[in-house]
């Protein structure tokens, strides 16, 4: 409830946002921003210094490491700028550009620049990474954990990976190294081996040339030991050799075959020199072999060692650069991932600074912040011990006081709720305080209360009793309310008025008072008389019971003795009720006689107790006394009652039963009880219902359920069965009773079980005549008609309501047959007791006259005496109808019969009809000739029995369809028993069907030939479609191997004609050089004809690839070509406006070319020569010309012209193959078109061809 | 004939026809292009070159000819077959192929092509532009056209 002190957050000065300006470390150098630049330069100049000094004896690389310190040193303290200036600065002094010998860039091998780009790399790596820890410093004045953290891993990460770089490349270029120094090692072994071997082989020629000279066999010593040595040595080499190189394998192979032929050489010296001395030794010397032998060996020797060498120094060279590759790797990644360490280094140191910085503020904030809270906790605690005293003062004299003190303030908010008040209302004083003084209210007084309180403000009175406000009532904090009194006062406390309400609950007191009214008044309207006496019988109270009981008013009887209503003889009652009270007993409800005023003695049932003083003395007696004439006689009028119920019981025809509703046993059940139901008593009493077997448990449920709702049931008829099993009905009467205070039902039965059969059997033939068809009517005997049921009333149109007594059995018997109705029918009837016969009646409404079949009989009384007169009449209007008609149609069916039968039995078509029920009705010739039965054994059979072979075919289903549907149904089907096509057609007559067969097996046999004349044509044209197909692949790779194989030969005469006249032409007499000439230009003129030959044939295979084609351009193209083929000709060819065409654009050119170049050719001889080349229009055709003024032809033969190999002109006038013109036709019709020619000899000729207009279809 | 040795063969030239042969021969020959010639006379014989199997097993498969000249029907296996090989084979596709045929089929030449056919000539049956088309093919495969080295 304690409203909180409200909190002040002041953000505390940050004492570095002065310093937000600072950039970096050592902060006297950002006064001036050029400082930072100044001490790049001066370290890295430095750094140049020690490292010239250091390099004194010699160059020396690693040094160059050096100089990424004033790199770093100047990022670090001077940001991005400064480390960049000293990281060109270093670049450039680092070889010489800048420090002696000047301007020197000298960039001497690879390693060298990897270094230089590594220290620039790293130096550019340096810069930027401290530039941008700068700028992330500077706002906030504490580095930002994130970007430390981010530049730290990227720092880590990129020294991770240089040297990750450098393990791999290491480990690579150690294992190259350890490969090259193996390849070196081998080469050397291999040089040597070669030279072992020439050794060899001289020492064994020294050997043998000693002893071809000596013949001594001790000098042979040398050669047996070359001998053996050459094979491991020719071994060794040839491992060596094919470790090396291929082409030192092979020199091996050859060098070991001198070197064998060699040895060889040798032993047969050696063998010549045994066998024939030494001048056969000196001969084979002679022969120069060996020598020559010798030096081949040492050429080839010589040649291989030459060649190892080179790949030798190919391979150290290889070394030497490697190392270089691999030492420059290993420098500039080391150097590269020291730097990003050092980076690294400094971010995180920088990183730790700040937050020390930051955890030292925060500490000394963290110390004043606690300084304060201890210095308001003292204030606090200070102010709260005084108020605490005078509260405890206080709070000692209202917590202790009796009643409910209670203060409000002036906006009625209760400030003080002791203890006496936090009692009453039930309500702790925490939970008061602060309220509203309301909710000690009932909410219809708050209001008034209020106002109350406001005008007691204002009349300045210190204090008030409430009392004169009449009575007060307050509210405890569960709601419920209590009687109060209440004292206000009020004081003013700080200007503010502080109202005090004392209050006491006065809830007992009232209640005291309101019993003792209660009791008054119980006592006053009592219908007992009531009457207190003091111990000597002096009556004190007399209320208005014993003024009504006795007929002493009260006013005569208080002050006289009781003895007035006691008759004399009861006078020692009183005395001993009297002793009784005396020792403190009470006499209850003990029975005597008293005396009215009026001297009438009355019967009363008395009570007396004793009444004691608040000390408990017996002072008295109060006699509680009851008027109970009236029961008594009740009692005697009851007893009469019972005799005459128990009589009414045993003797009533009805069965009466008792039973107890707690459980359904029988109390008591009378005789006619057990006759109805045919049992013992024993049997019932003490037994349910159910447990007899009397009444099924759904009954009495049924019952049970009923009473408990209603407290009565009449159940008209109740199914029962008698002890003996017999189902009786019976009319049931339940009522509950009280009986000796228990819930019991009497129930009534009566057997109706005879009633109900009559009943029965009188509902069922009410039912007989209700249902029936048939006229059942009842008359009295003068005419009058009692009773017509509803069948009779249809017959005759008799409304079903209308009375029948409004009618006389006369009125519907029509005039002719009045008569003898009423002078014949009945009087038998009254006569015999019947009549039976055919009549008429005539229906009410439409005077319709219906053929009836009557029966009238009499009806008697128990006496035999006539009653009535009863009729039951048949309508067989409808009977009658029928046969006239069946028997009309018998003679028209005769005679249509005869007409139809003839016509019918003549027709062509089987004919035969069926009727619903599917039987034969008429079959004609033909008909029997198709079902193969005389007519006789068909008609009024059924169709199914007699050929049961159709049953379930699609025939059955056709006939069902037509039966069915009622519609025509036209099938053909083979008839297996006629071994017929037959064309059925099934039509609906009558109620029947009839069928039509047509015999259609010639038709059937015609189609089915044909059928399998189409198959077999198709089949055929399969067969022919695979045959072409086979000849078409037959054709063209004929045409492949036309194309592949004749030019071959025909390549070969031209050659070799040419060889011919190349080598030998000299030696040829010129005739015999033309010969050759002729020989060469027929086979060139073969290949011209097999060449368009193909592209004849292909012109046919090939698809067409139709599309629109500008022929103005292919026409303008071929036309260039053309002419430049012919240079030295004087050729005018005109070509007119073409318009675009449709086509396969190849081939389209084909055609152009061909009759152009025919133009040309053909006008060799004209000059100048003049070709036209033009389009015109033919009906919707365009028709394209090449018009020329040369040779023409006869048009005599214009229609050889386009066929192959046609030729019209001799081949030395005019070259060609005779095919030109056939592709130009072949295409144009492949086009859809036409070509033709127009000519005449000397002339000139036309070629005209169109296109298929796409439009055209 | 001098057989070159295998490691400087230059042109391999597969043809059946051994007029054609001796005219292919004959041209390369005066076009000083004819002691770098390798003949195979069948698919066959050019697969085994090509592969040092058969006959030619001791050679090594990375000394590539310089150029193949290729008819395109050949006995035993066909000259696309060949060419099929060539060029599927990682070792072997960088080998220029020439195909030199009689054939003018639009087929073989599309196939050659979709095979990696590097030129595709038809033989002339006139001699001399034969003689122009051989030469002028060894000049360019061997002279002019530099083949990726093989590593």
């Amino acid at each position: 409830m304690t409203p909180p002190y409200p909190v002040k957050i002041s953000p505390e000065p940050s004492s570095e946002s002065a310093e937000v300006g600072t950039r970096g470390p050592l902060p006297w150098l950002w006064r001036y921003r050029w400082r930072p630049y100044v001490l790049a330069v001066i370290l890295t100049l430095g750094m140049l210094a020690v490292r010239v000094w250091a390099e004194r004896g010699g160059p020396a690389r690693p040094l160059l490491v050096l100089l990424i310190i004033p790199i770093v040193l100047s990022a670090h303290v001077g940001g991005r700028g400064p480390g960049l200036l000293a990281t060109a600065l270093a670049a450039l002094g680092s070889n010489y550009f800048l420090l002696p010998p000047y301007f020197s860039l000298s960039l001497s091998d690879a390693a060298d620049v990897l270094h230089w780009l590594a220290l620039i790399a790293a130096g550019l790596i340096v810069s930027l990474l401290a530039g941008s820890r700068g700028r992330a410093i500077a706002p906030l004045g504490a580095p930002t954990t994130g970007t430390i953290e981010r530049m730290l891993r990227a720092g880590f990460a990129l020294a991770l990976g240089c040297v990750g770089v450098v393990a791999v490349f290491s480990y690579g270029s150690l294992n190259r190294l350890h490969q090259s120094a193996e390849a070196t090692r081998q080469s050397e072994a291999l040089i040597a081996a070669v030279h072992t071997l020439v050794a060899l082989v001289t020492d064994a020629e020294t050997a043998q040339r000693g002893y071809a000279l000596m013949g001594d066999p001790a000098y042979l010593e040398p050669y047996t030991e070359a001998q053996r040595r050459a094979e491991s040595d020719l071994r060794e080499l040839h491992v060596l050799a094919a470790a090396s190189s291929p082409w030192q394998s092979g020199h091996a192979r050859t060098l070991e075959q001198l070197v064998r032929q060699r040895l060889q050489t040798l032993s047969e010296a050696i063998e010549a020199r045994r066998t024939g001395g030494l001048s056969a030794v000196q001969a084979a010397i002679a022969g120069g072999l060996g020598k020559a032998q010798h030096d081949l060996v040492r050429m080839r020797a010589q040649e291989m060692a030459t060649a190892e060498r080179g790949l030798l120094a190919e391979r150290i060279e290889e070394l030497q650069h490697s190392r270089l590759l691999t030492t420059g790797v290993i420098f500039g990644g080391s150097l590269l991932a020291l730097a990003a360490t050092a980076v690294s280094l400094f971010a995180f140191e920088r990183d730790l600074a700040g937050r020390r910085r930051a955890r030292a503020e925060l500490q000394e904030a963290n110390r004043l912040l606690e300084s304060r809270v201890q210095e308001r906790t003292e204030e606090l605690a200070r102010s709260h011990e005084s108020v605490r005293r005078s509260e405890a003062r206080m709070g000692g004299i209202v917590s202790s006081a009796m009643d409910a003190i209670i203060s409000v303030d002036a906006s009625q908010r209760i400030v003080l709720f002791n203890n006496a008040a936090e009692r009453l209302f039930g309500c702790t004083s925490a939970e008061a305080l602060g309220g509203s003084l309301d909710r000690f209210l009932p909410a219809r007084f708050r209001e008034q209360h209020r106002g109350h309180i406001e005008s007691f403000g204002s009349t300045g009175e210190t204090s008030r009793s409430m009392r004169s406000l009449g009575d007060l009532v307050a509210r405890r904090s569960n709601g419920e309310e209590f009687p109060i009194e209440a004292s206000i006062s009020q004081i003013d406390v700080a200007g503010e008025k502080i109202y005090t309400v004392i209050l006491r609950d006065v809830t007992e007191r009232k209640r005291a008072e309101a019993a003792a009214a209660e009791l008054a008044a119980i006592v006053e309207s009592s219908y007992d008389a009531i009457v207190g006496k003091d111990l000597n019988g002096q009556v004190k109270t007399w209320n208005a019971g014993a003024e009504r009981i006795f007929g002493y008013s009260a006013a005569e009887m208080v002050g006289s003795p009781i003895s007035l209503v006691i008759p004399p003889e009861r006078a020692s009652d009183e005395r001993e009720i009297m002793s009784r009270i005396r020792r403190g007993e009470a006499a209850e409800h003990f029975e005597t006689v008293r005396r009215r005023k009026d001297g009438r003695l009355i019967d009363v049932s008395v009570t007396v107790s004793p009444i004691r003083d608040a000390d408990g003395t017996i002072i008295g007696a109060s006699k509680v006394a009851r008027d109970i004439s009236d029961q008594k006689e009740a009692q005697e009028a009851l007893r009469d009652s019972e005799e005459l119920f128990s009589a009414a019981f045993r003797f009533s025809p009805a069965g009466v039963a008792i039973n107890r509703r707690r459980d359904l046993i029988n109390l008591e059940v009378n005789d006619s009880f057990l006759r109805i139901f045919e049992c013992q008593r024993e049997e019932i009493v003490g037994h349910t219902l159910v447990d007899a077997g009397l009444l099924p448990p759904a009954s009495v449920q049924r019952i049970r359920e009923q009473l408990n709702a209603e407290g009565a049931v009449q159940i008209e008829e109740l199914e029962a069965r008698t002890r003996a099993g017999r189902q009786i009905f019976v009319r049931l009467s339940t009522k509950v009773v009280q009986l000796r205070g228990e819930a019991c039902s009497i129930s009534i039965v009566l057997d109706v079980t005879a009633r109900r059969r009559a009943d029965e059997e009188r509902g069922k033939l009410a039912r007989l005549v209700e249902h029936s068809n048939d006229f059942i009517g009842i008359a009295e005997l003068d005419g009058r008609v009692t009773f017509l049921n509803p069948g009779g009333r249809r017959m005759i149109g008799f409304a079903d309501g209308a009375d029948p007594r409004q009618l006389l059995f006369t009125d519907y018997v029509p005039l002719e047959w009045r008569d003898f109705f009423l002078q014949v029918a009945i009087p038998t009837v009254r006569e015999k007791g019947l009549w039976e016969g055919e009549m008429q009646l005539r229906h009410l409404e439409t005077g319709e006259l219906l053929d009836v079949f009557r029966t009238a009989f009499l009806l008697r009384d128990g006496d035999g005496e006539p009653q009535y007169l009863a009729t039951v009449t048949r309508d067989i209007t409808e009977r009658k109808r029928t046969e006239a008609q069946l028997r009309e149609k018998e003679a028209q069916l005769h005679a249509t019969d005869r007409r139809l039968a003839e016509i019918v039995q003549g027709m062509s078509e089987s004919v035969f009809a069926l009727d619903a029920d599917w039987r034969f009705t008429f079959v004609n010739d033909r008909g029997e000739m198709l079902l193969r039965r005389r007519r006789e054994a068909l008609l009024g059979r059924r169709l199914w029995d007699e050929f049961p072979h159709i049953v379930g075919t699609p025939t059955e289903a056709n006939y069902r369809q037509a039966m069915e549907k009622r519609v025509p149904v036209a099938f053909e089907t083979y008839s297996v028993l006629a071994q017929l096509w037959l064309d059925i057609r099934i039509y609906p007559s009558g109620d029947g069907v009839a069928a039509f067969a047509l015999d259609i097996s010639t038709r059937k046999a015609a189609e089915e030939r044909i059928h399998r004349l189409n198959a077999d044509l198709e089949e055929r044209v399969k067969a022919r479609t695979i045959e072409l197909e086979a000849a078409n692949k037959e054709l063209e790779s004929f045409s492949y191997s036309v194309s592949h194989d004749l030019r071959g030969p025909l390549r070969a005469m031209d050659g070799f004609s040419r060889a011919t006249a190349e080598e030998f032409g000299s030696l040829l007499p010129s005739e015999g050089q033309r010969y050759l000439q002729i020989i060469r230009d027929s086979a060139g003129q073969m290949g011209a004809l097999i060449d368009d030959l193909l592209n004849f044939s292909r012109l046919s295979r090939q698809p067409l690839a139709r599309r629109e084609v500008d022929t103005s351009s292919l026409v303008g193209d071929i036309v260039r070509d053309q002419l430049s083929h012919a240079p030295d000709r004087t050729i005018d060819l005109r070509v007119g406006p073409l318009p675009a065409c449709e086509g396969d654009p190849a081939l389209l050119r084909q055609v152009w070319v061909n009759l152009l170049s025919n133009a040309i050719k053909y006008t060799r001889h004209q000059s100048p020569a003049v070709i036209e080349v033009g389009t015109r229009t033919e009906g919707r055709a365009t028709v394209f010309f090449v018009r020329d003024n040369g040779a023409g032809f006869d048009m005599r033969y214009a229609g050889k012209l386009f066929g192959v190999f046609q030729r019209l002109h001799r081949a030395e006038d005019y070259e060609g193959t005779g095919v030109g013109l056939a592709i130009v036709q072949r295409i144009v019709h492949r086009h859809g078109g036409e070509v033709w020619a127009e000519s005449a000899v000397g002339r000139g000729a036309t070629f005209f061809f169109t296109l298929k207009d796409a439009h055209a279809d | 004939m001098l057989m070159p040795t295998d490691s400087l063969v230059e042109i391999l030239l597969v043809e059946d026809n051994p007029l054609d042969l001796e005219l292919a021969q004959r041209a390369l020959r005066k076009a000083n292009l004819s002691n770098r010639i390798q003949v195979a006379r069948d698919g066959e014989e050019a697969l085994d070159y090509i592969f040092c199997e058969g006959p030619h097993a001791g050679r090594r498969i990375e000394e590539t000819p310089k150029v193949v000249l290729l008819d395109l029907k050949l006995p035993k296996v066909d000259g696309l077959e060949v060419l099929r090989r060539i060029k599927g084979d990682p070792r072997t596709h960088g080998i220029p192929v020439v195909m030199l045929t009689s054939s003018r089929e639009q087929n073989d030449l599309i196939e050659s092509y979709a095979l990696g056919v590097n030129s595709y000539i038809v033989k002339p049956v006139n001699f001399e532009r034969f003689v122009e088309a051989v030469q002028g093919l060894g000049m360019y495969w061997l002279l002019l056209n530099q083949p990726p080295r093989l590593a």
